[in-house]
């Protein structure tokens, strides 16, 4: 721990493990809820995931109040504000997030919308700023990455102003995480590899923020143990359902860690990166993780030494001198970026995910004004931002 | 026997309650240095102009304590960044202490910007990309501000001390603070 002071704050209930799902009902009736709306993406429907949520309802005696399934691949007020309308036409009283980040952040901003008494997101974006209860918001995951149904951050586009706000309230925390393998199967190989390098990225920058905490530590390290042990193999054997889960509960371990310690320069970049040249946050999280590590080491020294542990294990761990673990360290994230290139075409550079290096100031100017470098143990001006950047290249 | 009290009539002793009053009066002594050391360093640091000419002309940036207490309002006008005073309701980006004792460790530099919002000390109403630009020229105020040694303690990173940015703290130090004692506060829109 960093300070002397924390805070954790994690009021979610989550139900893990085979036949979660089935407890939709009880848990929508534990909450008082006799409208929900559901909020999904069209692929999800189409591949049938949506059609394994509905028929929990049968016979359960509840009924949904509403389906809006045209979530975009980045969720934006206009979006959001569309289904607020839906959902207080259709008198709903809950939600219901099946999906990945997008889904699950669009979820959080409908509530918003239709909680605070407040049609304009905008005047409501920062630091815990939402004052009012919120409605419940039930969140199914379908990828095992972003954190979401975990976290207290939801980042919603305004495209007509052209800005990304971010929403940082313990209020945003969902109610309950269903986490079931049925719905993270069909994750295709190369989005596992992806959304698995942004959990270990949530994992590895929570443990070493400014934040940090020996509660969001706790979280970290189980994620990162749980992340080593299966990702590969998931990649590898995708239909392999323990694993999965496994997958699964480790992204929201690190979804609580962060929500609770912050991340860092990897995420600040890499939000940057997704904004201006459209990299998907995982694959920007699994070319950078190994770079922001080595930006940190000095001051993280300690840190990525005790994280030699969950990252290898404890054979290699004892067998490394205590001065040689962080390089350690940081050369397994390198290995394991490597093995998963090998099995998915996972790019491991900034060259080879297609961005242009004439895009690095830009990049750059927006992630120097990111949140996250805020908790980085290190101060980040635009030249080192610049460096690491042309480091990843 | 039970003493049965009225809602909200807990006895506070007089040595806290004066003990608040003193730092309610520290805070606000301390709002208006930094305030009118920001604005000083604002006229010759080329940082400091750079964020603000990223900030829209009419902009508010306001410091205050939940839920009432002693407030620091800053605005763009003309380009320039003015002293608005201590109150106003209306703000573009607020950047709230929880507490008078984390605004008095902050601003007198026992705290530092960053493990104020680590240890969720403040709360920020506005878009955290300004507040950002507000955390960078915050720093170097407390650099122009602060004698090396503390400055040390809350940045995460202390730039060095060049003969301009003495310059600039000689300026801060001897005319931007002393002068601000004599202009009124410009409160017109
Ligand atoms: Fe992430």
């Amino acid at each position: 721990m960093k300070a002397n002071y924390f805070e954790f704050h994690n009021p979610l209930k989550i139900l893990s493990g085979d036949q979660a799902l089935e407890n939709l009902p009880y848990e929508l009736e534990r909450l008082g809820v006799k409208a929900p709306l559901l909020v999904t993406e069209r692929q999800l429907l189409e591949i049938g995931l949506v059609a394994q949520v509905a028929a929990v309802f049968a016979g359960a005696g509840i009924k949904l109040g509403g389906m809006f399934s045209e979530v975009p691949v980045d969720s934006s007020t206009q979006v959001v504000n569309q289904i607020a309308a839906l959902f207080r036409e259709l008198q709903c009283d809950a939600l219901i997030a099946v999906g990945g980040g997008s889904v699950i952040d669009t979820a959080k901003g409908v509530n918003i919308v239709v909680s605070q008494g407040q049609d304009d997101l905008v005047a409501l974006m920062g630091a815990e700023t939402l004052h009012r209860p919120m409605k419940p918001l039930i969140v199914i995951p379908t990828t095992a990455g972003t954190g979401s149904e975990a976290t207290r951050v939801a980042v919603i586009a305004d495209l007509k102003r052209q800005v990304k706000l971010a929403f940082t309230s313990h209020r945003l925390i969902p109610d309950v995480a269903i986490l079931d393998p049925r719905m993270t199967c069909t994750l295709p190989p190369l989005l596992t590899a992806a959304t698995g390098m942004d959990a270990l990225t949530h994992a590895v920058e929570a443990y070493t923020g400014l934040q940090k905490n020996p509660l969001s530590d706790a979280c970290a390290v189980a994620a990162i143990e749980l992340i080593r042990e299966n990702l590969l193999s998931v990649v590898i054997r995708g239909e392999d359902r323990q694993a999965r889960l496994a997958l699964a509960n480790a992204a929201l371990l690190a979804g609580v860690a962060f929500s609770n310690s912050m991340v860092g320069i990897v995420h600040a970049v890499g939000h940057a990166l997704g904004a201006v040249c459209h990299l998907p946050h995982g694959v920007a999280m699994a070319v950078l993780l190994p770079f922001g590590m080595e930006y940190n080491l000095k001051s993280s020294f300690a840190d990525y030494a005790a994280l030699l542990l969950p990252l290898a294990d404890a054979e290699v761990y004892a067998a490394t001198p205590h001065a040689a673990r962080p390089a350690a360290a940081i050369a397994v994230v390198r290995t394991l970026l490597q093995e998963l290139q090998q099995q998915c075409e996972l790019p491991c550079s900034l060259r080879e995910a297609g961005v242009n290096q004439t895009q690095f100031a830009e990049i750059a100017d927006k992630a120097l004004d990111d949140g996250a470098l805020l908790f980085n143990p290190v101060e980040a001006d635009r030249e080192d931002l610049f460096n690491l950047l042309r480091n990843a290249w | 026997m039970s003493t049965v009290l009225g809602t909200g009539t807990l006895p506070v002793p007089l040595s806290v309650r004066s003990q608040r009053s003193v730092q309610d009066f520290m805070l606000r002594m301390l709002f208006w240095l930094v305030g009118q050391a920001f604005l000083a360093a604002a006229r010759w640091d080329k940082g400091l102009r750079r964020e603000l000419a990223g900030w829209e002309e009419g902009f508010v940036l306001r410091f205050m304590v939940a839920p009432v207490g002693p407030m620091l309002l800053l605005k763009k006008r003309q380009g320039r960044l003015r002293y608005q005073g201590g109150s106003g309701s209306q703000a573009d980006l607020t950047i709230c202490f929880k507490t008078l004792g984390a605004a008095l460790r902050l601003f007198t530099a026992r705290l530092s910007f960053s493990d104020a919002f680590a240890q969720h000390r403040v709360s920020v109403v506005g878009d955290v990309a300004r507040a950002m630009s507000v955390y960078r020229c915050f720093n170097q105020v407390q650099f122009y501000l602060l004698p090396g040694i503390m400055a040390r303690k809350v940045l995460k990173r202390k730039p060095p001390l060049t003969f301009g940015a003495l310059l600039i703290r000689c300026y801060v130090w001897f005319v931007g603070i002393p002068c601000g004692l004599f202009i009124p506060i410009r409160r017109r829109m």
